[in-house]
């Protein structure tokens, strides 16, 4: 099996480049926390449309942390990208957001008989947790194999 | 678990590839060979048998058990 080397440099390139974004997005998905946390839930069409960009882009970061993105580079290249490394960096990077979601379910749980939540805010801290704790745990792993 | 010892670097420097173009002939990522190299990263008996096939030794001249 082999490949031009214009393949196997293409995707040495978007690999270090998805290394180096994971960490931000994770970032950026953090900050945009506040701006669902800081305005109370409400019936106007600005609430709807920040609750469904936050629908959107956890969409979009899940579907990207499970089908490893690139979708319009090669095929060829994308198996490359795709290695037998990333593949087991995403199994534990999916493990640790597993986790991080059950354990904030399970502090939810326990801290709604102090404070209340509504079901989105439940759901949202539960989702997020998930989403950052992947997100974060893919990013250093990837940025681990360039050290 | 045992520690995997690997001589992957000394091999692979001796026939005169680099880590990126022993990542294309196996068709895997460079970081893959540099986890691999680091003790990062222990590789599937498919991954050792395509790095073995690549330079033309066996998989036990790669990779041993630490005493």
């Amino acid at each position: 099996m082999t490949t031009t080397q214009s393949d196997a440099e293409l995707a040495d390139q978007l690999s270090r480049r998805r290394a180096r974004m994971l960490p931000v997005l994770g970032l950026f998905f953090i900050m945009q926390q506040s701006a669902f946390w800081s305005n109370p839930p409400a019936e106007r069409v600005v609430d709807h449309v920040r609750i469904g960009a936050w629908v959107v882009l956890t969409g979009v970061i899940l579907f990207t942390l499970s089908t490893n993105g690139f979708w319009f580079r090669p095929a060829k290249v994308r198996a490359m990208i795709d290695d037998e490394l990333t593949r087991a960096n995403r199994t534990s990077a999916m493990h640790w957001g597993f986790v991080a979601a059950m354990l904030a379910g399970m502090l939810v749980y326990v801290v709604e008989g102090v404070t209340q939540f509504t079901a989105r805010e439940v759901i949202h801290l539960i989702v997020s947790a998930g989403i950052v704790m992947a997100l974060v745990r893919f990013g250093l792993l990837e940025r681990r194999g360039y050290a | 678990m045992p520690e995997l010892v690997s001589s992957l670097k000394e091999i692979r420097e001796a026939r005169g590839l680099t880590q990126a173009q022993l990542a294309e002939v196996i068709g895997v990522s460079r970081k893959t060979i540099n986890t691999v190299e680091n003790g990062v990263y222990v590789p599937s008996t498919v991954i050792a048998l395509k790095l073995a096939a690549a330079l033309d030794t066996s998989v036990e001249a790669l990779f041993r058990l630490a005493e």
